[in-house]
């Protein structure tokens, strides 16, 4: 099976703009939810129960939505609410 | 409220579509359920050859496991879907929607549940072999049942994660719940409604699946994690 010729360009701009995009979004979201996740769990701890509640609902909110919903909310309800 | 939307918010639209909605429900709880029932099987299956070190069987599904937990199941998806038919094989919507989440979910499951049997204390298996039991008969009456209990609470969140994977199903146009409320969302530009039906619709479906497993693991669990 010979290697066609629409390979070679398709990997190179495969690797060179989707591989750095990927790793530009994971790099950015590693940090960004690492913050989240290092505020929220210290303001867990603290004996307020409406605080403990609201950051409860957030949790399970997000931890039970599937991401492609959470993209297409951030993406087309963001807009049409402000 | 005017003041937080554009647009004055549409009970109507909860009564006008709630028929395509419950459809789309019914379409993810179809194919979830026949991944979560094939997630089972293979993690039993492949969990245990690879607790007990069976010869061939392990490092094969060493290899599944590696392969598909490491690749995201999009890409999963669009390997079932789009470069199966290059082959020959072609699936329609449903078959891949239950397929690539039941493969999903099995790699996932065998090593909840090969950690759940290794995690069985060697003692009771040298009892039940005391006892005269072959090892096939010690898996069934000793390991299985206790190591399936010590698996089953990451088992279910695996299952759960099986429901909201469905959700990916929007790029092969398999009309579950996620397709349908974006084809609404297209049609009658109601976002806001569209998706808080969407967001309520998940969260019921995953928030009663994550309260059995609090209500399975406080009927099931072992007596000394009993809490």
């Amino acid at each position: 099976m010979n290697i066609p010729d629409w390979v070679g360009p398709v990997a190179e701009y495969v690797f060179r703009v989707g591989l750095v995009n990927t790793l530009k979004i994971a790099g950015m979201a590693l940090v960004g939810s690492t913050v989240i996740g290092i505020v929220l769990g210290t303001l867990l701890t603290i004996r307020f129960l409406p605080l403990q509640g609201l950051i409860r609902f957030y949790i399970e909110v997000w931890r039970g939505l599937p991401i492609l919903v959470t993209i297409f909310m951030i993406f087309f309800l963001l807009p049409s609410l402000s | 409220m005017t003041g937080f939307l554009a647009v004055a918010w549409d009970w109507g639209f909860f009564t006008e579509n709630v028929d395509e909605l419950l459809a789309g429900v019914r379409r993810t709880l179809q194919a979830s359920a026949i991944g979560i029932a094939g997630a089972l099987v293979i993690g039993l299956v492949l969990g245990a050859a690879r607790a007990h070190r069976v010869p061939v069987v392990s490092q094969l599904a060493g290899i599944y496991v590696e392969a598909i937990r490491n690749t995201p199941i999009l890409v999963q998806i669009f390997m079932l879907y789009f470069a199966l038919p290059q082959v020959g094989i072609r699936l329609d919507a449903f078959t891949v929607a239950w397929l690539a989440v039941m493969i999903w979910g099995g790699a996932f499951n065998t090593e909840n549940f090969r950690a759940g049997f290794e995690a069985v204390p060697q003692r009771y298996r040298e009892a039940g072999f005391a006892l005269g039991f072959g090892p096939l008969a010690t898996f069934l009456n000793v390991t299985l049942p206790i190591g399936g209990r010590i698996a089953l609470p990451s088992s279910i969140n695996t299952y759960i994660s099986v429901v909201k994977n469905t959700s990916l199903m929007y790029v092969i146009a398999y009309p579950e719940l996620t397709t349908t409320a974006l084809q609404i969302n297209a049609l009658t530009l109601q976002t806001t409604e569209t998706f808080a039906a969407l967001a309520v619709g998940y969260l019921v479906i995953v928030w009663t699946m994550s309260s059995l497993i609090r209500l399975l693991e406080s009927r099931l669990a072992l007596p000394e994690d009993a809490r």
